[in-house]
């Protein structure tokens, strides 16, 4: 028998959306692309503690890669917002008049690009070591209709299964000579509808088939469900909860310190946090 | 006594159709009872089992006319969730069937929808998976299953409800021999210990005709015949028969020609604990029909992904035509070794079939004239010249993978790779594909043939390869490799029932 479900330590489904609120937060409220780096390293770090690879985490992200080359090129080459300090505003390579790469440029693009990075790996952790089973839980907890927590877990289940499909079909077409990456653009085009035409096709094949299958197996029943097992806070959880809550509080009195300096009538402490 | 199933004059047209699916079908099973559906592709089996479980008319629309009762309950009245305590089905396709993460949380799925204390489902559920061949499975993640077993797992997530009368769709379409008959071993043992009424879709009962009590045949929505196996009188067109021996049309000897394609030392692993391929060693000479077997998961499809660069080699040297494939481009290496995928709608997208057969030749980059010449010749040869202008998509499976080949033949590669081609078409289907693969062969097309199907193997390849976990254990001509019947039980190409008839007649071809 294989190893069991991987496990964040049996942390109850509520403190892991702990962290990831409080990691939210310091990864949207904070600018530095240093400080976002860094959060970002905790989560690699975090990531290979729950067992999974660094290939796995590149797999998330490298679909994204377009991505991260459209947001550094808008963002590098726009530096009429977030780092505007007159040294962030020195070209660093000028195409032509108008077009200038700037540092702040490129260090608002670093922001933004770890950001998504960070919120990918982080979803990434959650999903992978947290069962359905605790997802509908919460949701029961929440007390959002079953059938409004089983469609949520059911896309889950279903990007995965039109994941493997699209494998499928880019096989399929590669044995056909199809090069998704060679000729001009109207052939890279043409290349991607071979892809998407049949993929699309089948995803309909499996929304249609999932469906039946869900009836047959009694889904809908009733409408509740049996619950299998209780959401249960032990000491790591409320050891987590506290943490979270101390971090996310760090978070805002770091970003904000003049909230803090109102309420204690202290000064100078937004020098202190100066980046 | 109840009747477990009672059909009266059951007729059914889907919405939007010109036919009929289904046409006066009159039809009852005694509790308890094993019945076979047959019949050919679209002669309206999958139609008439979800008629039974009421999938008919609640999620498909349509006009049905009759009455459908179905463990006492006419099934018009209740819905399918209701009907889904009493009546199981499982569908073709394990993948869309399994909705959990882990076996554990799919096989309860089914049960906490029917409202079974959880206690319950927890001793349910070493029990489906003790019946269905998967003790001690609960913690594994289902994505890491192999097909034949999703394709339990998807029968245990209906059995861990209890039904008293289970349908299944081809159920065996995607299992190796020895995992078919564990399979109807296990579903057998089940009839018998809890009087569980069984009704299967299948192509072939030969081999579990010990446990049938009818056989229903259908063509074109009607039945034609029904009754005890062996009270037949007349059956529908056969199990494909092939030809008595592999074809001899290529004069060439392995021995004398240089090989055009050569494995060296191959090894390959998804991961890092699980080797799937194991220091292969194998070519492929001009005029070789390979039938490269094994059982699920012996790393068959992925050996072969490897031939035209579907999966870069990295360990180990692949030779084409003397030279490593890691050189050539994805589109020089689908012009010379074709590869067919057991399903044909990963590849088709074009509006017509013949611009689907253009498809290929157009990415090779050839004069527009080349390819005019080379569709209408590849439609004449395939017989697919009155479908020239037809829609793909409207075209049954079976036309639909004649399409398939017939695009890649069009590309003319000197060695033709085929995942199993025949998996759920009909006699038809099946000789429309193997004579088409045959008629390459003997133009000179090298074929590799992925199949479980022995018989076919038998009589279309000239070469036996035989793979079990990961490695070659078999390399012989056919007739010779026939002979083996150790290894290929140990491949689980016979299945145990089998096993004592084949040593009796000292081999396949005895």
């Amino acid at each position: 028998m294989l190893d069991p479900v991987p496990s964040t330590g049996g942390l109850d489904i509520r403190s892991k959306f702990a962290i990831f609120i409080q990691v939210m937060a310091w990864t949207i409220l904070h600018d530095h692309p240093a400080c976002q780096g860094f959060i970002c390293l905790i989560i690699i770090g975090g990531g290979l503690y729950v067992g999974l690879s660094i290939k796995q985490m590149l797999s998330k992200l490298i679909p994204l890669a377009p991505l991260f080359l459209m947001i550094m090129l808008f963002t590098g080459f726009n530096s009429g917002a977030g780092f505007i300090h007159p040294e962030n505003k020195v070209p660093v390579l000028t195409l032509w008049p108008g077009a200038v790469l700037t540092r702040g440029g490129l260090m608002l693009g670093g922001t933004f690009l770890l950001r998504l990075v960070n919120m990918v790996i982080f979803t990434q952790i959650i999903l992978f070591t947290t069962a359905l089973d605790e997802f509908i839980n919460l949701f029961v907890k929440l007390r959002l209709p079953p059938a409004l927590s089983f469609l949520i877990t059911t896309a889950i289940r279903f990007v995965p299964a039109l994941d493997k499909k699209r494998q499928q079909i880019i096989m399929a077409q590669r044995s056909r000579g199809v090069d998704l990456d060679e000729g001009n653009v109207f052939r890279q085009f043409k290349a991607r509808v071979a892809i998407m035409i049949p993929l699309m096709v089948n995803a309909i094949v499996i929304a249609d088939q999932l469906s039946m299958a869900l009836m047959n197996r009694g889904f809908g029943y009733g409408k509740t469900w049996t619950i299998m097992t209780r959401l249960k806070f032990r000491t790591a959880d409320y050891l987590t909860i506290f943490l979270s809550l101390g971090s996310l509080i760090s978070a805002f009195v770091i970003r904000y310190p003049g909230i803090l300096e109102n309420i204690l009538e202290i000064q100078h402490l937004s020098a202190f946090f100066q980046l | 006594m109840h009747k477990s199933i009672a059909l009266s004059q059951l007729s059914f047209k889907y919405k939007g159709a010109d036919t009929f699916a289904l046409t006066d079908v009159s039809w009852s099973l005694n509790p308890g009872e094993c019945a076979v559906i047959m019949g050919p592709s679209a002669s309206g089996k999958t139609t008439l089992c979800r008629c039974l479980n009421g999938l008919i008319p609640q999620a498909l629309e349509g006009t049905l006319t009759g009455d459908v009762i179905v463990a006492g309950k006419d099934v018009s009245l209740f819905r399918t969730q209701t009907l889904a305590k009493d009546i199981g089905f499982v569908m073709q396709d394990p993948e869309t069937q399994i909705v959990g993460r882990t076996v554990f949380e799919d096989l309860a799925f089914g049960p906490r929808n029917l409202l079974i204390p959880a206690r319950e489902i927890e001793h349910r559920i070493p029990e489906v998976l003790s019946q269905t061949g998967l003790a001690g499975y609960e913690n594994r993640f289902t994505a890491d299953l192999s097909g034949g077993e999703k394709q339990r797992l998807a029968i245990a997530g209906i059995l861990a409800m209890e039904p008293s009368i289970l349908i299944l769709d081809e159920p065996a379409s995607e299992l190796d021999p020895a995992g078919r008959d564990n399979l109807y071993l296990h579903l057998d043992r089940l009839r018998r210990s809890k009087g569980l009424t069984l009704i299967i879709v299948e192509q072939q009962i030969e081999d579990i005709q010990s446990m049938v009590d009818q056989v229903l045949i259908l063509n074109e929505g009607r039945v034609v015949e029904q009754g005890r196996p062996e009270q037949l009188k007349r059956t529908w067109t056969p199990p494909h028969i092939p030809p008595a021996g592999p074809t001899q049309t290529m004069d060439l000897s392995p021995s004398a020609t240089p090989a055009c394609l050569e494995i060296r030392h191959l090894n390959f692993r998804y991961t890092p604990k699980a080797p799937v391929l194991k220091d292969i060693n194998f070519s492929v000479y001009p005029g070789d029909f390979v039938a490269l077997m094994g059982h699920n998961g012996a790393g068959k499809t992925t050996l072969v992904k490897h031939l035209n660069g579907l999966i870069p080699c990295h360990a180990g040297t692949i030779l084409f035509k003397g030279k490593d494939i890691n050189t050539f481009k994805s589109k020089d290496l689908a012009r010379s070794v074709g590869f067919i995928f057991q399903n044909p709608d990963h590849q088709i997208f074009e509006n017509s079939v013949e611009k689907e057969i253009a498809f290929g030749l157009t990415n090779m980059g050839y004069s527009q004239e080349t390819i005019d010449r080379t569709v209408s010749d590849t439609l004449e040869k395939t017989g697919l010249e009155p479908l020239r202008h037809r829609h793909p998509f409207s075209l049954g499976k079976g036309m639909r993978q004649m399409i398939a080949v017939a695009s890649i033949v069009a590309l003319n590669p000197g060695i033709l790779v085929v995942d199993e081609p025949t998996t759920g078409l009909d006699a038809a289907g099946t000789s429309l594909i193997m004579d088409l693969i045959q008629k390459l062969h003997c133009r000179g097309t090298a074929i590799v043939l992925i199949t479980h199907d022995i018989t076919l193997a038998a009589g279309y390849a000239n070469r036996l390869v035989v793979m079990g976990q990961g490695a070659l254990l078999l390399d012989e001509p056919m007739e010779k490799g026939l002979e083996k019947t150790d290894v290929l039980q140990r491949a689980g190409l016979i299945p145990d029932s089998l096993r004592a008839c084949f040593s009796k007649a000292g081999g396949f071809n005895a």
